[in-house]
């Protein structure tokens, strides 16, 4: 274990959805708990600034009046309990997981070295973290269940999240719109931030599937209802759609050929999920991805790829060494030698030394093979022999 | 994380029940409901009149104002709270192109996540995540880290005999690396038997006599102070003695690492967790470090071909250097098989291609670094 300072903004880098997760859901409990207090007050002070009008015109009838009023505690008491379930199922554990998360970063932030028994054990469960993320958007969710049970970390991981995101997505590779169309509506303000066309994309893709099952009168009424809205940003679109009504599904014609094909659909839930992601704050890559690149790179060396392998360097383990083809080459300034018998670097207080054949090793390791031997010293790599003395000094820098 | 939390702390103050400038929520509804329930008892009782409603009216209009003045305090909080944490995390999250996405790559790295999990002992998860994924496993593979953990679980709880079994069946291949472990795991029980109870000096004793003794030869200096220690007890003043080390629990914890170690060394097999070796090297700074890069590089509109070298170097902790790495202290360029480190006869090396730049006319080289000259010919190709 060694000493190195630890980078704390390094390792925060990576960090962002950790924290901002949980924070983007607080967000959507407070927008929930104010749609709910806009629709239930907003009613309340309708009903009661019209018997207000009513008394004031002498229409008001006491029997209509006490139906009102206990229409209007009906509401209040609603949207107590409302508030009440909101706050105890979503407010405070958001709330609750926010601040978990937050001191896990604190712990990290305090320690100095990398070379701590704490430090290790905060980097297996950001690994075990990496590996629940990634699991789940590689849609193995028994494992990442398992694995996020196994280390207690539930609070440290997303799983809910992606379960939706994949819920949405399975119905979309089934042809559905409709719940991919319910997220869009409950995201409404924040999708329109962005300026994302999600929705009018889906609409479109709802029209698509009526022309395509011929029913020409419930398709012009979609089009009324649900694209008509979008008319002034892309008519061309939904006009070359409504040409459809008069095109077979198995038409050649390029233009609507490529309408009517499935491949739509895998554009829809590509569309959808950069939409979720960037509303949560989430990585379009998984984590995982992008420490292993970083990793990667800074490991890689043409000696991996040849026949030099060593067993301890990570990138030259066979599956690995896949994964690094992708990667680019790290790059050195400076010579850093490893002595092939010890594993140790060598420098000037364990020089390197070497062989008449060409072949060095380090002064540490060959010492020691003398003592054992004589003074006969013995090259690992091709057999040959010779006296200590017969060796030579080399300086690289 | 300290400016992020506290702010948090204050929200979280303002959500609960009663606290904040303005009335809770729930106040406010009471009180509200109050002003109902009084208005509905004067319509059953008959005193209804036309203030009521108006009462009613403002009522409902206050306390409506109330709530949302409670709201927007929150919301105030919330938006706070996302600034302290703006703050914090200054640099946005690099993006990437889709990594590993063929088909090779994803079967790749999902073996090297199985193996993960079999390494580090998790078992059921490894079970899972194999069928989940449908790939294979060799049963072989999955013994040999079966048998690994089961020696460290009996590590931990004291019992070296699985360890030390499976020393005696690789003496020669621990004796090839002058490996101490069973040395070592001789040396645990040793202590143990001599910490064991009050003066308990006789069976340890007896123990380093029938193990201990062929040991002598290669450690000599650990086996007389091990023998030394027994003068020291009971546990309490051999913690004060110079033999204080031999009573840390380190003497036993140890041996887990070590014992993974070798084993895993036997197999081939790294001899640290390799994927938490690539993460901790990329969650560590070297992500942070090549987006920089690729922002400067961007801003001065140079180009960076990906697929070639990355643009800066990321150090790297000596236990991290696997392979040696040699860069021509005059060219700075690393060695490749086409241009081989060369040593010159007063030792020093450079590159193959530096060494032909520097030659002279009639074959013959001035070193860079001292005042030695040789002849080109008779500069050696060394490989590390």
């Amino acid at each position: 274990m060694s000493a190195t300072k630890l980078n704390a903004d390094g390792i925060l880098l990576l960090e962002q959805p950790f924290a901002r997760v949980p924070y983007e859901n607080y967000r959507k409990v407070f927008r929930a708990t104010q749609r709910n207090i806009e629709r239930e007050l907003g009613n309340v002070q309708t009903v009661s600034n019209d018997l207000l009008k009513r008394s004031k015109s002498r229409e008001v009838n006491l029997e209509d009046a006490a139906k009102s009023i206990d229409g209007m505690i009906g509401r209040v008491e609603n949207l107590k309990r409302k508030l009440s379930e909101l706050q105890d199922t979503a407010g405070k554990p958001t709330l609750d997981v926010t601040r978990e998360r937050l001191q896990h970063l604190t712990a990290v932030e305090a320690l100095q070295t990398t070379g701590s028994l704490d430090f290790s054990r905060w980097a297996d469960t950001r690994l075990d973290r990496w590996l629940v993320d990634w699991a789940l958007r590689a849609g193995r969710e028994k494992t990442a269940r398992k694995l996020a049970q196994d280390k207690n970390m539930e609070t440290l991981v997303d799983i809910d999240l992606f379960t939706d995101i994949r819920r949405i997505e399975v119905a979309l590779s089934r042809h559905s719109c409709t719940e991919a169309l319910a997220w869009c509506s409950e995201n409404k303000t924040a999708l329109r931030k962005i300026k994302s066309t999600l929705e009018f994309e889906l609409r479109l893709q709802e029209y698509i599937e009526l022309a395509r099952a011929q029913k020409k009168q419930e398709a012009m009424a979609y089009s009324q209802k649900h694209l008509a809205s979008w008319q002034e940003t892309h008519l061309p679109q939904i006009m070359q759609v409504s040409m459809l009504l008069a095109v077979e599904p198995s038409t050649k014609c390029g233009r609507y050929r490529r309408l009517y094909d499935n491949s739509r659909w895998a554009n829809l839930i590509q569309a959808f999920r950069l939409a979720i992601y960037n509303l949560n704050s989430l990585p379009t890559e998984p984590l995982l991805n992008l420490a292993l690149y970083s990793g990667l790179a800074s490991l890689k060396l043409p000696s991996c790829c040849n026949d030099s392998r060593n067993a301890d360097c990570p990138v030259c383990d066979p599956s690995i060494n896949i994964l690094a083809e992708e990667v680019p080459y790290s790059h050195h300034a400076n010579s850093t030698i490893v002595c092939r018998i010890s594993g140790k670097i060598m420098d000037e207080d364990n020089m390197p030394m070497a062989f008449p054949n060409g072949n060095v090793y380090s002064r540490e390791a060959l010492e020691d093979m003398a003592a054992k031997h004589s003074g006969m010293v013995t090259c690992p790599l091709t057999g040959n022999q010779c006296q200590f003395s017969e060796l030579k000094k080399v300086f690289i820098s | 994380m300290d400016a992020p939390l506290k702010e948090l702390l204050k929200l979280e103050k303002l959500t609960e029940k009663a606290q904040g400038k303005t009335p809770s929520i729930d106040n406010s509804l009471d009180s509200l409901l109050q002003s109902l329930r009084e208005a509905k008892d004067r319509i059953n009782a008959g005193s209804i009149t036309e203030d009521t409603y108006v009462h009613l009216a403002q009522t409902v209009e206050a306390k409506k104002k109330e709530i949302d003045e409670k709201q927007k305090e929150i919301y105030n909080g919330i938006a706070r709270f996302g600034k302290a944490l703006d703050k914090r995390f200054t640099q946005p999250l690099p993006t990437h192109e889709p990594l590993f996405t063929s088909e090779r790559a994803q079967a790749a790295l999902e073996r090297t996540i199985a193996l993960h999990f079999l390494r580090t002992g998790q078992f059921s998860t490894a079970e899972t995540f194999i069928q989940e994924c449908g790939i294979h496993i060799e049963a072989e593979l999955q013994t040999q880290f079966q048998d690994l953990h089961r020696v460290v679980l009996a590590l931990k709880r004291q019992d070296i005999g699985p360890a030390l079994e499976w020393s005696l069946k690789n003496r020669e291949f621990l004796r090839k690396r002058s490996s101490p472990l069973e040395f070592y795991l001789h040396r645990s029980q040793f202590i143990r038997l001599l910490l064991s109870g009050p003066l308990h000096a006789a069976p340890a004793i007896s123990y380093a006599n029938a193990t201990l003794r062929s040991f002598y030869p290669e450690h000599a200096t650990e086996f007389q102070r091990l023998l030394t220690s027994v003068l020291y007890l009971p546990k309490e003043r051999l913690q004060r003695s110079p033999y204080a080390d031999l009573a840390s629990d380190s003497v036993h914890t140890d041996l887990e690492p070590l014992f993974a170690k070798e084993y895993c060394a036997n197999l081939g097999m790294s001899r640290q967790v390799p994927l938490r070796v690539i993460g901790d090297i990329g969650g560590g700074g070297a992500l942070a470090r090549i987006e920089k890069a690729r922002t400067v590089m961007k801003e001065r509109k140079s180009e960076w071909s990906q697929t070639d070298e990355l643009p800066i170097e990321i150090p790297l902790a000596p236990e991290n250097r696997y392979h040696s790495i040699f860069a021509c202290p005059v060219s700075k360029e690393q060695s490749t098989d086409k241009n081989p480190p060369m040593m010159m006869t007063c030792g020093h090396v450079i590159s193959k291609d530096s060494l032909q730049k520097l030659c002279k006319s009639n074959g013959r080289v001035k070193c860079p670094y001292c005042p030695a000259e040789s002849a080109q010919a008779s500069a050696m190709q060394v490989h590390f």
